[in-house]
């Protein structure tokens, strides 16, 4: 092994000898190495305007919650949360943290939509993992009325586009067959990137679009849906996540804004047989 | 328990057969005109197909300033773009200013620098005189989800460049370099920013033509061009469109394409 090191190195000392000395030798030290990557730090989100008629403000998140950072969140002017159902790390697997928000988003009288971050390279189907979800909410007791399926980051989707529509098929379809209604959110970039301009997934298929200039206040875009422009099946949007990485609460979340006049009262949805509900806050009626 | 799975496999299987999948097809239409008066800003656009002497007449005439050629196709295992010979004469026969573009192949048995060489001896070989080159780090689909190979890629690509004296320009978004390079902020302050935002393609995705969209990301304190439109037709031929700064308005006048030694001089014209 030493014999072979020793042989290794010193025909690469006699390589660098016979490199002419006015050409550097790659690889050289640069002075952009070591490589860095910048964090993101979440900083304090601007207030809710409290005049704004048209459109109502939610939250999106992934962390947990205590009660009373929701009912923080309420009095900050937010009318809904969406709460991540799906962790997509190693295989993917249901976010038990779902659970403890939406019960704390009920006792506080925020709406609450769930959202799926799948796991496109698992050996679980896209239908197996929205079934995980099912089974988990329904086995505390809540009912799943709507699901968000999250197609961002293209670089965590493989590059073929075909299967990635057929794993998003899968989870769509499953959902469709609980009678739930089914959302997307991405982006018509993310879209292009991981389906190639899909536009045959259903006109009942709603739309959760986001677009920022960068991350916290610094790269927000306005609340409203003025730079929405139609792709892949989507007319009109349901929900825009217009800000990133920001503090609401000491919780760090995304923002979003939806049409106002299609939220259900939160109070009205708990009424029905005693049940617990999420989702069905936000209708593609526009 | 095994009939009721693949009874609901069948049930899924069957949902999925019913819907043929369909992809949104992209056809590019003719561009606004250009009414910006602002002469802080010169006029570009961006291509990777081949051109004629009389689209460059017109696309002068249609009072852009410079254009951005595709010197380095990725296909494969990336190749010179022979295209950029003709288009760089045929844009210098027109009085425009000329940059150059590489679309590197990150998957490619060719690193960085080599793929760098390709491209200069490319134009080198044609009597081409070669003083800046923008890189395109965008479509993250398109790159191994591997930032620190991203990063070491890129700076290859970058370094070689800086040997040859050239200045070196990144041709990106946030969303971009945050997906590629997992916001990698220690590339050095002298690369320049050619950044993009549309809201989708076409002119109804046209975004404004200035820099107040641009936030600092990355290493990037500010923007020297961004690409605003996508997928137009100006003169007949499918195009980006971009604004990018001059600096002083009257050093705008002089700078037209030239030559050196009986070479064309490529580069230089995106001021800081």
């Amino acid at each position: 092994m030493l014999l072979k090191s020793v042989a290794l190195i010193s025909v690469l000392a006699v390589i660098a000898q016979s490199v002419p000395a006015t050409v550097k030798v790659l690889p050289f030290v640069d002075s952009s190495l070591p490589v860095k990557f910048r964090q993101v730090i979440a900083e304090a989100a601007p207030r809710v305007p409290s005049n704004l008629a048209s459109y109502a403000f939610g939250v999106d998140l992934s962390v947990p919650t205590s009660l009373s950072q929701l009912q923080c969140v309420k009095q900050a002017g937010y009318s809904a949360v969406f709460v991540r159902a799906y962790n997509p790390s190693g295989q993917g697997s249901f976010d038990q943290n779902a659970c403890s928000t939406i019960q704390n988003a009920y006792n506080a009288g925020l709406g609450t939509e769930i959202y799926m971050t799948p796991q496109p390279s698992s050996s679980k189907q896209g239908y197996q993992q929205l079934d995980e979800i099912y089974q988990g909410l329904t086995q505390v007791g809540i009912t799943v009325r709507s699901i968000w399926i999250q197609v961002t980051s293209p670089t965590n989707w493989p590059s073929n586009a075909n299967n990635n529509v057929n794993f998003i098929n899968s989870i769509v379809s499953r959902a469709r067959q609980y009678g739930m209604t089914v959302g997307i959110y991405t982006s018509y970039y993310d879209w292009n990137q991981i389906t190639n301009g899909w536009s045959s997934i259903g006109n009942d298929v709603l739309l959760w679009y986001w677009n920022v200039l960068g991350g916290g206040v610094n790269g927000e875009t306005p609340a409203n849906f003025a730079d929405f422009r139609a792709f892949g099946c989507w007319t009109v949007p349901s929900v825009k996540q217009f800000a990133q990485v920001e503090q609401v609460c000491q919780l760090t979340v995304n923002r979003d804004v939806y049409a106002a006049g299609t939220m259900l009262k939160a109070a009205d949805a708990v009424q029905e047989d005693g049940k617990m509900y999420t989702g069905g806050f936000i209708s593609g009626n526009q | 328990m095994i009939s009721f799975i693949f009874l609901f496999s069948l049930t899924s299987a069957r949902v999925i057969q019913s819907n043929p999948i369909g992809f949104e097809t992209i056809e590019a239409k003719p561009a606004p005109e250009i009414v910006n008066n602002d002469a802080s800003y010169g006029n570009a656009v961006d291509f990777s197909v081949p051109t004629s002497p009389a689209i460059m007449t017109c696309l002068k005439k249609a009072k852009y300033q410079t254009v951005f050629i595709r010197g380095f196709a990725p296909a494969g295992s990336g190749s010179f773009d022979m295209n950029c010979v003709g288009s760089i004469r045929n844009a210098y026969s027109a009085g425009l200013g000329i940059e150059v573009y590489m679309t590197p192949q990150p998957s490619s048995s060719y690193q960085g620098y080599q793929q760098l060489d390709i491209l200069y001896n490319g134009l080198t070989n044609n009597g081409i005189t070669v003083r800046s080159v923008w890189i395109q780090v965008t479509s993250p689909s398109n790159w191994p989800n591997n930032p620190t190979a991203n990063v070491n890629f890129i700076n290859s690509i970058v370094s070689r460049a800086k040997q040859y004296g050239l200045t070196v320009g990144i041709y990106t978004s946030q969303y971009d370099w945050s997906q590629i390079t997992a916001q990698w902020n220690t590339l050095s302050s002298d690369v320049l920013l050619w950044y993009w935002n549309v809201l989708g393609s076409g002119s109804s995705g046209e975004t404004k033509a200035t820099f107040d969209d641009f936030r600092a990301f990355g290493s990037f304190k500010k923007a020297s061009a961004k690409q605003y439109a996508q997928v137009e037709t100006v003169c007949q031929m499918v195009v980006n469109r971009d604004v990018y700064a001059v600096g002083i308005p009257a050093a705008a006048a002089e700078k037209t394409s030239k030559t050196e030694n009986g070479k064309i001089v490529v580069g230089g014209f995106v001021g800081n």
